[in-house]
This record gives structure tokens, sequence and C-alpha cells, in this order.
């Protein structure tokens, strides 16, 4: 996938703006607006998602830009309030970009969509898709599959994998309530028992009271749906044995971390393990890897997958296209380096369930588990 | 009532009737620049400028409790999330006009808070804020769990634009001129009641109870009154945003929010009964204006607001005050 | 198989108790001192933990040495509260609400700088005590939580020797209830007020110290925190610090105890609604040395 595209360099040079990024590049920058949550409760995942969106943009440029031309991307801190994330896309529209990269919480996706679609903005979130009414927005792609898809992954590894039947959940009152609920939707078609789901607060800082009601139970495999490390801990402290499955969101080495020694042996249902790329992903690690010294996960590479597709469309429909035709021309397939898109499927990703990698922590690293989620009819 | 028994601090009026032809002038000057704003100002100061009226709407409920009547509500963002949530519904369930949502949401709003207030309204100094606070969890700990009701993380999206008499405000400027003139309204109908009888037992109630007790006030009456008044008001500042926004969800009614909505008539002097809009414009624009310096502008918002806080201890209102004080 | 889970919670809800019980007494020591309500009594608790993370894995430095230059971090801070932001603001005659948004926004304040400074992870400090446990017939618990259970009660009492028995703590009780007299014996009232909020520092430290094994330690914890300190310390009356560990052993059970019996989803609702319960049946508060009504 080697591109080096070779521009013809004309005497006029962007000031001011410009750095050893645009060094193969030259007009007027392609603006594209990116909004990252980098405070709040989402500045996890948000400060990971701008390290991909930054080398992207570096990556994107190097190899000659947007048909010649330096893409810019304009970052917005929404805060993880949703509202604040209105007004900032508002506001990088009216500053005239081109497109919207993030944001990031799926609050914010909902939100700020409901002011791209009218206008035909090409949107591009790393959030996965939540409502109906956002099947209708075709002009906003998500980088991560909906709620379902996740239900579906961890169900089946626990299924069909661990060959687990009586499974208890614990989860947040946030993004794990939405996929326990897709969970509950889909345990008759894996055969499933849920013993136990236990919620704990989004806020809270202990979870031991619900972890002792999951143990209570005698589950054979427990589920955690959170973001945090300190429930994978709750539940070593009371000395659950079953295994644990849980998803990518704590699938982060700062989390894994955290966790301590709970970590070891958990079950992750994500999209990359860079301790062991495939042939398809080792490109993004190495660059990874040479300009941050640490391995990505699944944030960063969905951000910078993100920023090339919009790059790509820009290219495709040209930078100056705007509204409905660069839409049409980001949505089509696409080849991630970690997952086949298919941005023209009714669910905005077309992203299929075999995508999913599974991983564990072994002596504090990630090591890829063989096993590969099939679809049940 | 014999006047004579209170103390000068009641009896002087609330702030703002202590120059009355300053007042005057300053409330022109405040209803010209306001008209005039979107049409000086980018879209985007705009829309600043809207979530400003919203937030000076349910502030200007907070701070009338706190500075007429010396309560510390902090369940606002109760109120107002039922507002918004009513008007989602009314709107996009059951797809009726946002009028009857915002009517809706006022309505289950004020029963809510009578029912609550009642037993609650017998408390009084840091058992009653504790007891705000403890009702403002329940509240929003039953958005996230009555996810059939609310959407839970995922919320209620599709929530049309409210229109009224044939014009629909589906642009920021357009709402700008809908939700000022009704911000606007609301603090001069309260400022009213300030000036007015209500307002003297208010005071009394606050400065002096034991004068109010000779007075035959009922205080838990009163205390009442004020407390449903309030959380009508945070009720229609929630139902115009969710027409504002489009989408609501879980995550907009945060502690940080309730918390923001005492900061603004705090910041703007809270014994004045206009003290919420001066502070709600400040805390709508302190953070853009310091984004983009970065990282370390959430440093500089925090810093600015203690600031503000600690130099202007009656307030932005108070620097009028400043004069007299010596 | 019912009463072993009732038992487990129990344990773990009291362990979570006597956490808030220590945030809530740093908030009754600094209430009793002068009369304010710090909402920034968390972010002690966060600062002296962070200090103590970045002293342990950053400088290496052996854990005993880390802690004690965390709470005392802790402690320099809750003086350099004092002084920079209530005395200011005391001298220019604010409100008591004024004062209380400010603490507020202090938290904000601080949170932004820890985001800067240590980044978004959580991070967790090795449990004193080693990975050890301890059972408690059928349930466990973390030695680390025994310890917590035992420093705990031993600041309490260090607490209640101190005011008595030590002269500075005389002074500062001297100084909070009545500081013209106190000043016209020769005490300097202003210092006294900052060594209250340098002692609710070191508590704040102490109890950030010791929950960071158990719940880990983040930029945005402070407030969550300082909740539960602050409906600790107002159902215990706010001046009584056995009051604040009665109240706080009373949230973290009633915690514990919704989760048991009702559904996980309800904890909040279940805890609160139980406080308005007793703040309404016990207009006096707890304990009936409660200063004011209503507290």
């Amino acid at each position: 996938m080697q591109r080096v595209k070779r521009t013809v360099l004309s005497t006029l040079i962007v000031s001011a703006l410009c750095g050893s990024a645009f060094a193969q590049t030259s007009g007027t920058p392609v603006r594209v607006g990116a909004i990252v949550s980098v405070s709040g409760p989402l500045a996890f995942v948000g400060t990971t998602t701008r390290e991909g969106f930054q080398l992207a943009e570096k990556v994107i440029n190097q190899r000659g830009g947007i048909n010649g031309r330096p893409l810019q991307l304009v970052f917005e801190d929404d805060a993880s309030n949703p509202d604040i994330a209105v007004t900032k896309v508002n506001a990088l529209l009216n500053s005239g970009v081109v497109a919207i990269l993030g944001p990031t919480g799926l609050a914010a996706t909902l939100a700020t969509g409901g002011i791209t679609a009218p206008k035909n903005v090409l949107q591009v979130t790393g959030a996965g898709i939540a409502l109906p009414v956002e099947r209708e927005r075709k002009c906003l792609l998500h980088m991560m599959p909906a709620q379902h898809l996740n239900a579906a992954a961890l169900l089946s590894y626990a299924v069909d994998g661990a060959k687990a039947k009586r499974v208890g959940v614990l989860y947040d009152s946030g993004v794990g309530q939405a996929v326990m609920n897709a969970m509950k939707d889909l345990a008759p078609k894996y055969d499933v028992n849920f013993v136990a789901t236990e919620k704990f607060d989004l806020a809270a800082t202990d979870m031991s009271s619900q972890a002792a009601k999951l143990k209570a139970s005698n589950p054979e495999l427990v589920m955690v749906l959170t973001t945090s490390a300190t429930p994978f801990r709750n539940l070593r402290q009371l000395n659950v044995t079953a295994p644990v499955v849980t998803g990518l969101a704590v699938a982060v080495y700062e989390t894994v971390k955290a966790m301590g020694p709970a970590a070891e042996g958990a079950v992750f249902a994500e999209y990359m393990v860079a301790e062991d790329p495939r042939p398809r992903e080792k490109e993004f690690v190495d660059l990874f890897r040479g300009e941050y010294k640490k391995l990505p996960k699944n944030f960063e590479v969905a951000a910078w997958e993100a920023v090339m597709v919009v790059a790509n469309a820009l290219k495709k429909a040209g930078p100056d296209a705007g509204g409905d035709k660069l839409c049409i021309a980001a949505r089509g397939k696409y080849a991630a380096a970690h997952i086949d898109y298919d941005f023209a499927a009714p669910d905005m990703t077309g992203i299929q369930l075999s995508s999913f990698q599974y991983s564990t922590v072994k002596d504090g690293k990630f090591a890829r588990v063989a096993f590969t989620a099939k679809e049940r009819p | 009532m014999d006047r004579s028994l209170l103390p000068d601090s009641v009896r002087a009026g609330s702030a703002s009737t202590r120059h009355s032809g300053g007042r005057g002038l300053a409330l022109v000057l405040t209803c010209v620049s306001l008209a005039a704003a979107p049409l000086l100002l980018s879209v985007h100061y705009v829309d600043l400028l809207v979530f400003a009226a919203l937030l000076a709407i349910s502030g200007l409920g907070v701070g009338f409790l706190l500075g007429q009547a010396g309560i510390i509500n902090l369940a606002q963002v109760a109120f107002y999330g039922i507002g918004a949530y009513a008007t989602a519904h009314v709107t996009v369930a059951w797809n009726l006009p946002g009028l009857l949502g915002l009517l809706l949401g006022v309505v289950i709003s004020a029963a809510f808070a009578l029912v609550m207030g009642l037993p609650l309204l017998r408390l009084s100094g840091h058992f009653l804020a504790l007891a705000t606070l403890a009702l403002m969890v329940i509240v929003t700990q039953l958005f996230f769990e009555w996810d059939w009701l609310t959407g839970g993380s995922l919320g209620i999206g599709g929530i049309p634009k409210i229109s009224l008499f044939g014009w629909t405000f589906d642009t920021p400027m357009k709402f700008y001129y809908f939700a000022w003139p009704i911000a606007l309204l609301c603090f001069w109908m309260l400022s009213n009641i300030a000036d007015g009888r209500p307002g003297l037992a208010m005071r009394a109630m606050r400065d002096s109870p034991e004068a109010a007790e000779v007075m035959a006030v009922d205080s838990t009456a009163l205390r009442t009154k004020l407390f449903v008044l309030s959380a009508i008001l945070g009720s229609i500042s929630g139902s115009l945003f969710a027409h504002y926004v489009g989408y609501i969800s879980v995550e907009s009614f945060t502690l940080e929010r309730t918390i923001v909505m005492i900061m603004a008539p705090v910041i703007g002097g809270v014994r004045n009964p206009w003290s919420a809009l001066p502070g709600a414009i400040f805390l709508s624009f302190l953070p853009e204006l310091l984004s983009p310096l970065g990282e370390v502008y959430r440093i500089l918002f925090g810093l600015g607001l203690v600031l503000v806080i600690i130099l202007f201890p009656q307030g932005l209102l108070g620097i009028a005050n400043w004069r007299r004080v010596k | 198989m019912s009463g072993e889970l009732l038992l487990q919670v129990t344990v773990s809800g009291l362990t979570n108790g006597f956490l808030y019980a220590l945030i809530g007494l740093g908030l009754a020591v600094v209430y009793k001192g002068s009369a304010i309500i710090n909402a920034a009594q968390g972010d002690f608790a966060i600062v002296g933990a962070i200090v103590t993370v970045l002293f342990t894995q950053s400088a290496g430095m052996p854990y005993w040495v880390s802690i004690v230059i965390g709470v005392m971090a802790a402690a320099l801070l809750g003086g350099l509260m004092e002084v920079a932001c209530i005395r200011p603001m005391l001298r220019l005659k604010a409100s008591e609400e004024s004062i209380l948004l400010a603490t507020v926004g202090l938290t904000f304040l601080i949170g932004a700088v820890v985001l800067v400074v240590v980044g978004k992870a959580a991070y967790f400090l090795p449990p004193i005590g080693g990975e050890a446990q301890v059972q408690v017939g059928s349930a466990t618990l973390q030695r680390h939580a025994v310890i917590v259970v035992a420093a705990a009660l031993l600041v309490v009492a260090a607490l209640a020797a101190f005011y008595k028995y030590t002269h500075l703590g005389r002074s500062m009780v001297a100084a909070s209830s009545d500081a013209d007299g106190a000043v016209s014996i020769g005490i300097n009232v202003p210092l006294m007020r900052t060594f209250t909020f340098m002692l609710g520092g070191l508590i704040g430290g102490i109890a950030g110290v010791l929950q960071t094994p158990l719940i880990g330690v983040s930029f945005a914890m402070g407030i969550a925190i300082t909740l539960k300190g602050v409906a600790a310390t107002v159902l215990g009356g706010l001046v009584n610090p056995m009051g604040a560990v009665a109240g706080g052993l009373i949230i973290g059970l009633a915690e514990a105890l919704a989760v048991f019996l009702f559904n996980s989803g309800y904890q909040n609702v279940v805890t609160m609604g139980l406080l308005i319960v007793i703040m309404i049946a016990m207009p006096n508060g707890l304990f009936v040395t409660a200063r004011r009504r209503g507290g």
C-alpha cells in the first residue's frame, strides 16, 4: 500500500502553519474538523484517538497530502459534553472545514449528527452506531459497530469458545448498559443463561457488592462491560475464579496495567493485537510505534483509518467537492488495517462478526487467542 | 405587617431596587445589546449565547431560591432533565406540538417539586442542601435506570424544532430570538416578585426567621412555592434545550451541570435576582475564549472561575454596590 | 447462601464506609475550625494519592517515604488553599455560598492540573499489608481493608487527643468557637484557620493513600469522593468527627445492602432515599451535639 506520491512543488509555500509535515505539499490546506474529548470522563478514549488522528495527518502529508494540498486537522475539545460538541461543530462548520472527524462519545455523535446530517457534511466517528435515526444519516460513517455486534462477539466467545452456559455480567450504567440490552436480545440465539446481571453506576468507585452478588450466583464465566479497571480488581479480591471476558473499551495498556494481576487470563474481544500483528496491520503498527514508541490498539487504529477514509474521499471527489459528492465518494468498501468496512451497508459500517480478534493478557502483555466468531443464524 | 421588626437587609429590598434609575438604564442597555448581538457576532457566538440563555433560565430559579430565601438547591438538573424528556416524548413518541411538551414538563416538574418539597423543605441549612443533592442523584439515576422511558445513554433523538405562530426556530439566530425574550420575561417576572410583598417575606425568612414568624409568614408554604417555581424554570430550560440540540441523553444531566447552574447566579451576585444573566454569559463564554490556548485551558478556566469568585465577593453585579459598601 | 452474601456485602460496605468516613473526617475538621464546607476535600485525597504514586512509581522511592511525602503535599495544599483563596474572601466579607462555590471552582482547577500532570489514566497503589486476604467467617477481606479500618479509628482518636490535650489543638478550637476571645488571649486566629485547612489536607491525604489501593485514583474522581464525604459528615452533624464516622458507615452499609436487597441498578436511589428519610426523621442530626437545627 506504499504510495509515495511525488508532487511538483510550486513557488508558493504556505507560511505560518507549515512545519516539516507539509514538506511534500503546497497550496491552501484542506481543513478537516476533529472533535475529541481530551478532558472529562471520555478523556481516556479522546486522547488516544487524537494520537491516531495526528499520526494520520502527518503521514498523509508526507505522502503528498490531498492531491498535493496539505491536510490540516483542526482540533476541538468537547470535554465529554454533548452540548459543547454541538457548539464546536457549529464553529468548525462555520470556519469552513470540509468534513468532521469524531466526536468521541456516543451522545455527542448523535447530537452533532443532527447538525451535519441536514447539511450533508461528511462525518466519520469512532463511536458505534446507536439509534435507528442514525441509519438515515447517510453521511455519518462509523468506525465501530453497533452494540449488537459487540454483544455477539462476546457471546460468541463465551458460548462457542469457552463453552459456557451460565454467565454472569457486571456492567456500568453507560455503554455497558447498552451492550447488556443487546445481549439480552441475543441470549435466546446463543442459548445462554444469564445467572446474574449486576449494574454499577458510571461514577461509582467500588463495585464489591455487585461483584459479591455475581459470585454468589456461581457463574461459569463472567463478562465485564465497562471502561475502568476497578471491577476486575473487585472480582479478583473476592477470589472469583470464573474466566473473565470483556470488550475493547478496556483493551488499553494503561487500563490493563491498572488492573494489575486481575488482568491475567482475561479475554478481550477487540480488533488489534499489535504484539502479533497480521500482515495487513504491520505497516500501521510500525508507523505508530515509530512515532509514539508504544504499541497501538483499537482506538488508535480506528482514528487513523477514519482520517484515511476522509482523505480518500477527498482525493476521489476533489478537495472542494463538498457535501453530497464527498459522502458518495466515502460510502463504499474500504479495507482498513484492522477491519474490512463497507460504508454503504445499512448499519453504516459493514463490519462482520468474523472481524473480531480475541486476545488475552499474559505477564502483563497482550497475546493472541485463536478464536474466530461465527454468525449464528 | 410591621416592617420595623425587620433588619435593614430585608427592608432595603432585593439588591436590584436599590438604584432604581441605574437599574432601569442597565436593563435597557442589556436588552439592546442582547437584541443586537446576533447581528454583530458570528453564528458560533450566537450559539454560545443560546446556551447562555438556557443556563440563565435554570440559574434564575436556583439563584432566586438562594439569593432571596437562602436555600441551596442542587436538584435543578433533575427538573431540567424532566423538562427535556417530557419534550422529547411529546414531540417524538406522541408527535404533538412542542408547546405541549413544554407544558407537560412544567406540570410534571411542578408536581414533583411540590410532592418532594413538602417534606424536604422542613429541613434547613446543610441538611436541606444535602437533601436536594440526594434528590438530584435519585432522579438522575432513574434517568439511567428507566431507559425504556429515557433511552438511557443512547438517549432520544430526532426531536423536532419548536414552532410558534408559524415561525419555526430552526437556526441558532432564530432560536436566539425565541429563547432570550423568554429568559428576559422570566427575569422580569421574578424580579417583580422579589420587589413585592412575597420578596419581603422571603428575605425576612432568610435573614431573620424569628421576625418572620412573628409576622406569621408561613415558612414551609412559601419555601415550597419557591421550590416549585425554581423547578418550573429548570423544566422550561430543559425543554428548550431539547428543541435546540434535537437530541438528549443522560450524559447531559450530570452533577457538574447542576453545579454550573448554581454557579451562574453566585458569580453574578446572588442577592440580585438578575444575577444569573451575567453569570450564565460568563460561564458560557469563558471556556470558549480560553480554548484556543490548548492543553492548559481547563486549568485557566478553573483559575478564572476561582479568581472571579474571590475578587467579586458580591458577584459581578455587586460592583455597583462597591461605592455603597464603604 | 444468602447469609454468606449478606456477610460479604456487609464487610465490603463497611470498608467503603470507613473510606467515606475519612473524607468526612477531613470535612468535619475544616468545618469545625472555620465554618466552611470544603468542596475540594476529595481533591486533597487525590493529590495525596497522586504524589505518592509519582514518588513510588516514577522516583522509585520506598513506599512509606512516598506516603509521608504525599500526605505532606496534601497538607501543604490545604494550607495554600486557605492562604490564597479563603483568607482573601473572608477579608472581602464574601458570603457563605460564595466561599463554597470558590472551593467548587478549586475542585475543577485541581482536577485540571492533575489531568495535565499525570494524564487520564487511573493509578493504583500497592496494598499496605500486601496482597494478603483475611477471612471473616465466609467473607473475604483484603488485609489492606483491615488497615483502613484501624487507621480510621486511629485518626479519630488522635484527633480527639489533639484537640483536647495539645496547645495547638486547643488554640484551634478556641479560635473557631470565639474568635474575639481567642485574639484577646494572644491566639493568631487566621493562622489557626490555616492550620485547620492543613489538618484537613493531612487527613484528606491519608484518606487518599488508604483508598487508592482499593479503588484507584484518577483526575476526575475529586467531586464524587467529596460528595460521599459531605453526605457522611452532614449526616453526622458536621462538627463531630465521630458523627462523620457514623455517617460514613451508614452510607457504606446502605449502598451494600441496597445491592443485596434490590436490583443493583437502584443502588444510589436506595442510598440517597435512605439519607433523605434519616434527615427528615432526625432533623437535629444523628448526634444532638449539632450546632444548629438542620446541621
